[in-house]
């Protein structure tokens, strides 16, 4: 597993050492989110919870909700665990709503006529396509990656309404038990084990915070930096595709609409979870606590009451003040 | 690099022969006397569209007018640009469904300079035709937003709700507000009690999902025994939370009479959801060919009355609406082609057309 990436010669750069990876030095170095930085979104998701406690405890704190809020949490958790590779690898993936669109789309319409399981590895393998063409785009033929993935937010969207004619597909059977408990359960856990693996126990993960801590510097030492960066953007695909799946179980239907701004949610996962858009570090695990934060800031604030345009408003606001806060100064001079 | 750069060659040369080619059998296409009308829509992605603009492509066909479908999806900058294009190319009309009430005015303006005849469908443009009395505006043919969300109030009451909760769709889209002001004023005319705040912005089945899911949180048990949804979108995902939380005695009322909406109340999920509006392109292809022709219709200002579709008469409905497009006749409707066609045969009907 610790060498499931390997370096080819064409991807090398001149002398190579991957000892000198694995040291933390700072500032050109992998690095990690800090103590202080690690612990601020799970800080400010604790704060939620004590503050909805006290206000409403009776109906925020009861076993049914925090089953609906783990439920409203999977999907974008799901494709933000993809999303996290990529940010973390210093570029963007703006086609992760569509890619899931047309994959939960793509898979309906397979597990119709050729049953669940084929549709769901049908579904996955799109999503994984979708993510291999954005990879091999934005590193092989350097186009960045907010034109590829901005490009294939509308291919993918569009190829949605080509296959289903913009119709909505029916989910039934396994493919619409991926949406609901137990399923929808096993399906966050599995892409969370997966991501949190390939993020902290492998060479992969390594090599995705070094290229986004510094490309250059990384190629020079030997990694792989093409084949890392297109195989984070297969992981977001993938993972993308997964969330369209769950998505469509849990609706019951796919729809050519589905998951529609789902890659501003999903960035906001990421981004309140303390990865930084500059990339370099990260982790999965913030991710998924990026997300339980919208979901229950917006739970919190329906049951007080609060009207919906003031909740859009405290959304966007702590949205802006989580990444004031976790925001790592060190990388301020990069930040565009 | 010189390699780079034959590649990039290569590719630029493909994609100038694609382009060249597909513009060619663009313009290949068209013929010498053969009308051209635009259709603007705002989301083909959504259903909706998908079947307005195929009934109005049908419309067109039996007036023998050749359809341009564009699609905006759902920005207002583009819509513009689409209805540019659109008159560039040549159209001799243009229907639009304009993305919000405020780009109406500028898609007319656009009409207006162009001396194109436009109509508009499904939402009011902001500009009434009385206002006009240039031959460039067709009018528009538009639902009864207001009363379709009055008839969810009144299915509900008549069901025997008193505790209703409610969602809708975007702040300052027409159709939201106008849907959600029709079922409030009703509501509270029979007496019903809207728990908390109406959720906004829920039109999709994951948002709608989502909001009744926390609207179960807010009101355990659930206090509330009806649910009001401005679109069928937003109930599918309302009656498959209700459903996981094993509240499927809640009653569900929404408009669109969609094929999901249909199913929804064909399995006894679902009251009432007032449906057929989407033949409104269509109808508005017809008035803006008629101003063309020269015989604009005296009525520019058409408000359908949707078909009210419930338990009763959804087997009917899915019939004629659903599986297959409405069988209206253009050329019989159209007072260009028979002078002696209806001012108000402009409507949503059960069983024999014009």
């Amino acid at each position: 597993m610790t060498k499931m990436m390997e370096s080819s010669p064409q991807d090398r750069g001149t002398a190579t050492d991957e000892d000198t990876l694995r040291q933390p030095s700072a500032p050109t170095g992998p690095r990690r989110l800090t103590g202080m930085s690690r612990a601020l979104p799970l800080a400010g998701l604790v704060g939620l919870i004590i503050v909805y406690t006290i206000a409403a405890g009776d109906r925020f704190m009861t076993v049914n909700n925090w089953a609906n809020l783990v439920q409203q949490a999977s999907v974008v958790a799901i494709i933000g665990f993809g999303l996290t590779f990529v940010v973390i690898a210093g570029s963007i993936d703006l086609s992760v709503g569509s890619v899931a669109a047309f994959s939960g789309m793509v898979a309906a319409m397979t597990a119709g006529d050729h049953g669940s399981f084929t549709g769901i590895v049908t579904g996955l393998a799109v999503g994984a396509a979708c993510g291999l063409v954005n990879g091999v785009l934005c590193s092989i033929f350097k186009v960045p990656s907010f034109i590829v993935t901005l490009g294939m937010l509308s291919v993918a969207r569009g190829l949605t309404i080509v296959v289903s004619d913009s119709r909505s597909e029916p989910v039934s059977g396994a493919l619409a038990g991926m949406g609901v408990a137990p399923g929808i359960y096993i399906a966050l856990g599995c892409a969370f084990v997966v991501a949190f693996v390939l993020m902290n126990g492998t060479t992969f993960g390594r090599y995705t915070r070094s290229i986004g801590g510094e490309e250059r510097v990384s190629a020079l030492s030997g990694v792989p930096v093409r084949l890392v960066k297109v195989a984070a953007f297969v992981v977001s695909g993938l993972l993308a595709g997964l969330g369209g799946v769950v998505l469509g179980g849990q609706l019951g239907i796919a729809t050519a609409q589905a998951a529609t701004g789902f890659e501003l949610s999903a960035i906001a996962a990421v981004v309140l979870g303390g990865t930084p858009l500059t990339g370099g570090i990260g982790n999965v695990w913030n991710t998924a606590i990026g997300a339980f934060i919208i979901v229950v800031l917006n739970n919190g604030l329906v049951i007080l009451g609060v009207a919906p345009e003031i909740q859009q408003v405290i959304q966007g606001a702590i949205l802006v003040l989580a990444v004031f806060v976790a925001l790592d100064r060190s990388k301020i001079g990069i930040i565009k | 690099m010189n390699r780079l750069l034959s590649r990039r060659g290569a590719i630029a040369a493909t994609a100038a022969l694609l382009f060249i080619g597909t513009a060619a059998c663009g313009t290949g296409s068209r013929s010498g006397k053969q009308l051209t009308i635009g259709f603007a829509a705002p989301v083909l992605a959504n259903s909706y569209w998908k079947a307005n603009a195929d009934f109005a492509r049908r419309m067109g066909a039996q007036l023998g007018v050749k359809v341009i479908v564009a699609d905006a999806q759902e920005r207002e900058d583009t819509q513009l640009k689409n209805v540019q294009d659109l008159i560039a190319q040549g159209a001799d009309g243009i229907v639009f469904g304009p993305t919000t009430a405020e780009i109406g005015p500028a898609l007319l303006r656009a009409c207006r300079r162009a001396g194109i005849v436009c109509g508009a469908a499904a939402r009011k443009p902001g500009i009434e035709p009385s206002d006009e009395s240039d031959s460039y505006y067709a009018g528009y043919v538009v639902g009864n937003d207001t009363g379709d969300g009055a008839a969810g109030a009144e299915s509900l009451s008549d069901a025997g709700c008193k505790k209703v909760v409610a969602m809708s769709g975007l702040q300052g889209n027409s159709t939201a507000d106008a849907r959600l002001n029709g079922f409030t004023k009703k509501a509270r005319d029979r007496g019903l009690t809207i728990l908390g705040t109406p959720q906004r912005p829920v039109e999709l089945p994951e948002s709608g999902l989502k909001a009744t899911q926390n609207f179960l949180a807010k009101f355990p048990g659930p206090r509330f025994d009806c649910l009001w949804a401005f679109n069928d979108g937003s109930a599918i995902g309302s009656i498959r939370a209700l459903s996981a939380a094993g509240a499927q005695k809640v009653k569900v009322a929404s408009i669109d009479g969609t094929a999901e909406g249909v199913a929804a109340i064909k399995s006894g999920r679902m009251l009432v959801s007032p449906g057929g509006e989407f033949i409104n392109g269509g109808l508005a292809l017809i008035a803006v060919y008629d101003t063309i022709k020269g015989h604009p219709r005296a009525n520019r200002a058409v408000v359908l009355n949707t078909l009210r579709v419930t338990r009763g008469n959804v087997d009917a409905y899915q019939r004629e609406f659903i599986d297959r497009l409405p069988r209206y006749d253009a050329r019989k409707l159209s007072k260009a082609r028979n002078p002696s066609a209806a001012e108000d045969g402009l409507k949503i009907v059960f069983g024999p057309k014009a």
